[in-house]
């Protein structure tokens, strides 16, 4: 059974769930943190909707948890907005500070306290201060709350995530949206949720990708010997030496499903091969790396377009090459096409498109259908603004069906926003890995040490 | 036995992408041209007009049904041609996409080779064509035609496998094998009869798959006679053979390609 199912089985009514807010006393939502301090997908005055209890309603709460955060108020309970940022530790603290709140400069969590009584602003918490017993936590990705509880020493604490892109789905599949109906995505004690989102002991079930001892090893002679003329030359000559070189060296982790898993390292360090052993290019010379389900690689500008074709048959040749079948891609062709916006030009050969077309095209490929892991090289950085801007919404919607995302991006910016956690190689070794704003703040501190 | 059932399991899988592979060779080959497909055709008859043109008039071969005699071990021996050479570079070719994707790697070679039984299919159209025209009498024998193209087939599989292979590692191959190429073409009796050979070159030509495959196909087309058990034999071992060499050969060093392309 896939976390998609589990997750359809899951529904609560409405009902149900103001029963479980009646419970707790504090109920907490988790805010975007674009909604506070905008960004290219949603262009916003920093803070000034969060600031504004009422529009705080109708952002933090990602209209599905509207309604909850409705009832919550209604019943007289305080509201906890929890809200990421997505800026560096300095920019942050100077930004939070210019607007008159303390906070959690170190995980960039900050909260406020809404109550209908109360029209206090921001208000931050501290580990002083504490949280009373007795949490519910309404949110949409681990990152947040799972550092604000451990922060808090709060151990039981059910966790739920009620997420529109359910909704999107059902409407797209003409289901319409049943009002009040929430999915539930997990639901436990804060502590597993903790432990499964640190991975130090991720359920066996739900580990997709294991890596255990991964080591790759590359021959380079000096000069790439390739017709038979040189080999024989230099055969006699004695001169064919072979340099070892390691390019990777015991890297070892496992990924659990729906993770969002960024690779950051400089160039060389060994992102790019472990990408290539994980998708079964390559094979690694010492270790193991199992896969459990389907993967569906990204594929780069022109590998596996054939330029001569037009984009209908690329769309098919694609789909194929990734293990699709027929009848499969012939459902999914319109939606490729509407999500690429090359409606005029699907019998155009390819070797007219721009580079952002084909960009686009491939990665509405690869993700035309839910495949368990989802791997991308980088690609994002071609097209538009507006262009990636959909693809992360793509990416939000994928992962919250269950779809593992692992990512290589130079862009530390990216990683932060997109990925859960953050895996940092360095010629070929693994340094460090864990939440992807602590990883990266690391990198890039040592990077800028150097 | 696991493994074979994953074998199994993965081809199926892999289905869709072999026709799709197939179908863009032959689209792409044709693309751009005015006639399209019908070139599939056209080649063989205008190769077969030359010939005949070349070899009755200036060299006096005396064959019966000339005409149909040619295009025989011309198409025979142009579609194994095509197949291996295309298939030698089909890992090359397709390096970009076995960078970046899982995919067996030996559906490169078979979708070229599955093209030219394509291409086949549209030369033996012609070769209909031209037995009609020239008065040349069908017999029953011509259904049993698909028994020297499996055994063909077969072979060039087996033979792309090989040469795709040793092309990775060493590119001299492709320059290698055009040479090679030629000279088999001479040694297949394509445009005479092994009547005129010298008899110190019959054992070199009588050893050759590609003659072997032709004058099976002479055999049931012009003679309306089927081959000996002895000869199917021949043929079928000489195909198996190189398919396990190939297969075995491939399946060795294919984990080594992503290296070298």
């Amino acid at each position: 059974m896939t976390q998609k199912d589990v997750s359809r089985k899951n529904y609560y009514f409405a009902e149900t769930l103001q029963a479980e807010i009646k419970k707790y006393q504090i109920i907490s939502f988790e805010v975007f943190d674009t909604l506070l301090l905008g960004n290219d997908f949603f262009p916003m005055d920093p803070l000034v909707p969060v600031a504004e209890s009422a529009e705080a309603e109708a952002y933090c709460t990602n209209r599905l948890m509207t309604p909850l955060y409705k009832a919550a108020l209604a019943l007289g309970k305080p509201v906890w907005l929890l809200a990421e940022t997505g800026l560096s530790e300095i920019d942050c603290r100077a930004l939070l500070e210019a607007h008159g709140f303390g906070g959690w400069a170190r995980l960039f969590v900050f909260a406020r306290r809404a109550r209908p009584d109360d029209p206090s602003p921001f208000q931050s918490i501290s580990q002083e201060e504490g949280i009373p017993e007795g949490w519910l936590h309404i949110g949409v990705r681990a990152g947040t709350e799972i550092g604000l509880l451990r922060q808090l020493g709060i151990s039981t604490a059910p966790y739920l995530c009620p997420r529109d892109c359910w909704i999107e789905e059902q409407l797209r599949q003409g289901e319409g949206v049943v009002p009040g109906r929430i999915p539930v995505v997990s639901r436990g004690e804060a502590e597993r949720i903790n432990i499964c989102y640190t991975h130090t002991e991720a359920p066996k079930e739900d580990v997709v990708i294991q890596a255990d001892r991964v080591s790759m090893r590359f021959n380079m002679s000096p000069e790439k010997v390739d017709n038979l003329k040189e080999y024989v030359v230099r055969l006699l000559r004695g001169k064919l030496v072979v340099q070892e070189f390691w390019a990777l060296r015991d890297v070892g982790f496992s990924i659990r499903r729906g993770e969002r898993v960024g690779l950051i390292g400089l160039n060389g360090s060994g992102k790019s091969t472990m990408l290539k052993i994980v998708s079964g290019v390559m094979k690694p010379t010492e270790g193991t790396v199992k896969v459990q389900g389907s993967i569906a690689p990204m594929i780069e500008l022109g590998a596996g377009f054939d330029f001569e074709l037009s984009a209908r048959e690329n769309i098919y040749l694609n789909g194929a090459v990734l293990g699709y079948s027929n009848q499969e891609m012939k459902r999914c062709y319109e939606g490729i096409i509407e999500f690429s916006e090359l409606w005029e030009f699907q019998d155009v050969a390819i070797k007219n498109f721009s580079s952002g077309m084909i960009a686009r095209l491939g990665f509405a490929i690869a993700t035309c259908r839910a495949t368990d892991v989802l791997i991308i090289d980088e690609i994002l950085s071609v097209g538009d603004a507006a262009f990636q801007k959909k693809c992360f919404q793509k990416m939000e919607e994928l992962t919250c069906s269950g779809v593992t995302v692992l990512l290589v991006s130079h862009s530390a910016e990216d990683i932060i926003r997109m990925c859960d956690r953050a895996i940092w190689l360095d010629h070929g070794s693994l340094v460090m890995q864990g939440e992807s704003r602590y990883v990266v703040n690391q990198y890039l501190e040592r990077l800028a040490s150097r | 036995m696991e493994m074979l059932r994953r074998r199994i399991f993965g081809f199926l899988k892999y289905q869709p992408l072999l026709k799709e592979l197939v179908k863009r060779d032959i689209k792409v080959r044709y693309r751009h041209s005015v006639l399209g497909m019908i070139w599939t055709v056209l080649n063989p008859l205008f190769m077969m007009i030359v010939l005949t043109v070349v070899f009755s008039n200036m060299f006096r071969m005396d064959i019966a049904k000339f005409p149909v005699y040619v295009l025989i071990g011309q198409i025979v021996f142009n579609c194994n041609a095509e197949a291996t050479t295309q298939g030698m570079n089909a890992i090359i070719w397709n390096a970009a996409l076995i960078k970046k994707v899982y995919i067996p790697k030996y559906l490169f070679p078979l979708s070229n080779v599955v093209s030219c039984l394509v291409n086949f299919g549209f030369s033996f159209a012609a070769l209909i064509l031209v037995m009609l025209f020239t008065n040349v009498p069908f017999y029953p024998t011509i259904l049993t035609v698909w028994i020297p193209l499996a055994y063909l087939m077969l072979f060039s599989f087996g033979l792309s496998l090989i040469l795709c292979t040793v092309n990775v590692f060493f590119r001299d191959m492709q320059h290698l094998y055009g040479v090679f190429t030629t000279a088999w073409m001479y040694l297949s009796a394509i445009f005479y009869s092994t009547e005129i050979v010298p008899p110190y070159l019959l054992p070199v030509i009588k050893m050759n798959p590609i003659y072997q495959y032709i004058s099976f196909f002479r055999k049931i087309i012009l003679e309306g006679t089927f081959p000996s058990v002895q000869t199917n034999l021949l043929c079928l071992a000489i195909s198996g053979l190189t398919v396990v060499l190939g297969l075995l050969v491939f399946s060795r060093f294919q984990d080594r390609f992503i290296l070298y392309i």
